[in-house]
């Protein structure tokens, strides 16, 4: 993990200091709201329907066992004993007090955290995969250029007052698992012929109201020219991004107006322009990057692990249930990676206790080198858990309810807060999820359904990504009563695409039978286990309509 | 009046904004800041406009800032809505790409809070209201950028 300098510490200390001051200023009436509002954003503060929100960040998903123990010391002091992780991979609080809000930044700078620019129109939290450097598809391990690109866009002076919000993610391995066709920027590692890194750059996804994938802009950027490429693109969309309507200022609507040539053409200038000026990435540079994402200790092992978790298995079968879906491969032989479920049947979707909290630190320490990360399904990883510890680990897992082993299935969904805490929301999409849940208790039925995506979304903006769900929920208000629009075939990648709209929206007490019946629909024509989305396009979204609506074409 | 913070004290302004585009650069009087229509179709600047300076949006297209412009004193970019961060990347393609090498200042609704930041893209004065807390102002300036050893590209 990136470990700060001294100097770090000093800005850290000095960025929170300032918002201290800021948010006195606000208090005593000396900053109007509409002045305070880009600061506190940029400082992770929202108002909420209840309470103020702060939004935590977690720099692409990666927290040691200390910071941890500190956000459970902070959900027990300062929450109601909870906090919750988003689909960014970030961590949010629901319930603290404004008032508390400075001594809660002082606790999370004692560990090297903070909340800035995980909101407002800047560059936010760079995300990346929860498998990077373990993943055994990884071409070049992603963390030290989200490291990089953390570094470059913290308080980057040009780019804090964009036209909108702006999202960056990086994957390093062949399965994108960070999403990144739908981001503003989306990067992918690549190796040119030579063996040399470079980037594969998406330019213009996002979702929100306007659902857009993102397009190629350059197949092959190398990387010493990363940071040149990024400022390229933020010039370009700074300078002629839309400001005078919030739904039209992100770029991908930049990037549609313009078309992609004149759009690409526009930032090749600006590079041109800004050759003499720019220093690229030397390999110092990149060696200090790397330095901070070395391989841990890790044993050596020989096939007795894989031999001896195959004897378990057949003997225990909850146990074999829960590895057999919440545990991923490793590169290294022996290891796991173990993805701690965060949709359980108590809590709501992305929920974490803080006893969870403490716990897990503990485990983290004892089976997985003190690293914990967070997923964007809003889910946990402890990347690097010997197989012989597997067992051992899910019964402490068992006991804190972190060991539901539904990962990649139906209940394994993503889900926004919604109107039980969003300022934004029009509907509640939380007990929308227990409801779904609640149909889908059955662990055989789950299995035999097979891995499926349900996000489910309870405004336009999108925040549970919904139009990249096999099944996506979005709650719609009409006049004064919450609806919920459903759509099919989405798919977050191979190929990333946005679902199709079955037709007019369903009451809250509707949903899970229409849920179930979508099920019923694929269970009755899939074939040799084909996948939601294979079936889908085969049956067309005609044949769902049909069959829930009654009516036909 | 407006306050002049420069070089991170305040100072008496000399320069006096002119809204009418139909005063020319050559009868202006001297610390003129005219606007930039002023300066359309000219394309020499003799040395007797020296004491003229040229104010202009944030929406400025950097090509109508001519080599002829830029052999000025004082270039001053006008924000409207401290929202609206054309300022820094204008500012920044101003000294940067251009290679301005004179004042260029920032006048207009800003956010004190942006003061550093504005610094960091090349403005080197801010022209404030006058009810403005300046003492805040000049707190804000000392602060220490921050930046980290990536932000070479600037």
């Amino acid at each position: 993990m990136y470990q700060y300098s001294k100097q770090d510490h000093q800005q850290l200390d000095a960025r929170r200091a300032l918002f201290e001051q800021q948010l006195d200023r606000h208090i005593e009436g000396r900053l109007s709201e509409d002045e305070f509002r880009p600061l506190r954003l940029q400082n992770g503060l929202y108002f909420q329907r209840h309470a103020p929100m702060l939004r935590v960040a977690v720099p692409y998903g990666m927290l040691s066992s200390h910071q941890l123990r500190k956000l459970a010391d902070i959900a027990t002091t300062f929450d109601k004993g909870y906090c919750h992780v988003s689909t960014r991979q970030n961590i949010q609080f629901n319930w603290p007090d404004l008032k508390n809000i400075p001594v809660i930044l002082g606790l999370l700078a004692e560990v090297e955290m903070h909340a800035t620019q995980t909101s407002g129109n800047c560059i936010r939290n760079v995300t990346s995969d929860p498998f990077a450097g373990v993943a055994p598809d990884e071409i070049v391990d992603p963390r030290p250029y989200c490291e990089i690109i953390r570094q470059w866009s913290t308080g980057h002076p040009e780019f804090a007052f964009l036209p909108r919000k702006f999202k960056i993610a990086v994957s390093g391995s062949q399965q994108d698992r960070a999403i990144v066709e739908a981001h503003d920027i989306g990067l992918q590692l690549v190796k040119d012929t030579n063996n040399s890194i470079g980037f594969k750059i998406w330019v213009g996804g996002g979702l929100g109201r306007t659902p857009v994938i993102g397009s190629i802009i350059n197949h092959f950027v190398a990387a010493r020219d990363l940071l040149d490429y990024l400022q390229a693109i933020l010039r370009v969309y700074n300078r002629f991004g839309r400001r005078d309507n919030k739904y039209k200022a992100r770029i991908k609507i930049l990037v549609r107006a313009l078309g992609l040539a004149e759009f690409t053409a526009q930032v090749e200038n600006e590079r041109r322009n800004n050759k003499h000026l720019n220093r690229p990435l030397t390999e110092d540079d990149l060696s200090f990057a790397c330095s901070f994402f070395t391989a841990p200790d890790y044993q050596r092992f020989d096939d007795t692990p894989d031999q001896q978790l195959a004897i378990h298995c057949r003997a225990d079968q909850p146990f074999a249930k829960w590895v057999s879906h919440n545990t991923h491969a490793h590169k290294v032989k022996g290891y796991r990676a173990v993805v701690l479920s965060l949709k359980s049947n108590v809590a709501a979707p992305g929920d974490i206790s803080a006893p969870q909290l403490s716990t897990l630190a503990e485990l983290a320490e004892q089976y997985s080198f003190g690293e914990i990360r967070t997923t964007h399904q809003q889910n946990m990883v402890l990347a690097d858990v010997p197989i012989l510890d597997l067992y051992p680990l899910w019964q402490a897992l068992c006991k804190i309810n972190l060991a539901t082993p539904n990962i990649g299935t139906i209940t394994d969904m993503i889900c926004c807060p919604g109107l039980d805490f969003c300022n934004l929301a029009n509907t509640p999409s939380i007990p929308v999820a227990a409801a779904i849940r609640k149909r889908f208790e059955d662990l055989d039925y789950l299995y035999d359904i097979g891995d499926l995506s349900l996000n489910i979304s309870g405004c336009v903006n999108a925040c549970a990504h919904h139009h990249l769900a096999n099944i996506g929920i979005l709650g719609v208000d009409k006049k004064g009563e919450p609806f919920y629009q459903v759509s099919l075939g989405g798919s977050k990648a191979e190929p990333c695409r946005i679902g199709k709209i079955l037709g007019p929206a369903f009451s809250k007490e509707q949903i899970p039978s229409v849920i179930q019946l979508i099920i019923n629909i694929y269970l009755q024509h899939r074939i040799d286990g084909e996948s939601f989305i294979t079936t889908f396009d085969r049956i067309g979204l005609a044949t769902f309509k049909e069959c829930i609506y009654g009516y036909s074409h | 009046m407006a306050i002049l913070i420069k070089q991170q004290r305040v100072s008496g302004d000399p320069w006096r904004k002119i809204e009418d585009p139909a005063v020319l650069p050559y009868n202006a009087s001297s610390f003129s800041l005219l606007p930039l229509q002023s300066f359309v179709n000219l394309s020499e600047c003799p040395t007797e406009l020296k004491r003229i300076g040229v104010w202009f949006g944030v929406d400025t297209e950097p090509t109508h800032i001519t080599p002829a412009i830029l052999k000025l004193p004082l270039l001053c970019i006008e924000t409207t809505d401290f929202n609206d961060g054309r300022t820094f990347t204008l500012a920044s393609i101003i000294k940067q790409q251009l290679g301005y090498q004179g004042e260029l200042r920032a006048s207009g609704n800003l956010l004190l809070e942006q003061l550093p930041y504005l610094s960091q893209c090349g403005i080197d004065s801010f022209s404030l209201p006058d009810q403005c807390d300046w003492e805040y102002a000049l707190f804000m300036l000392r602060q220490e950028p921050g930046l980290s050893r990536f932000h070479h590209t600037q």
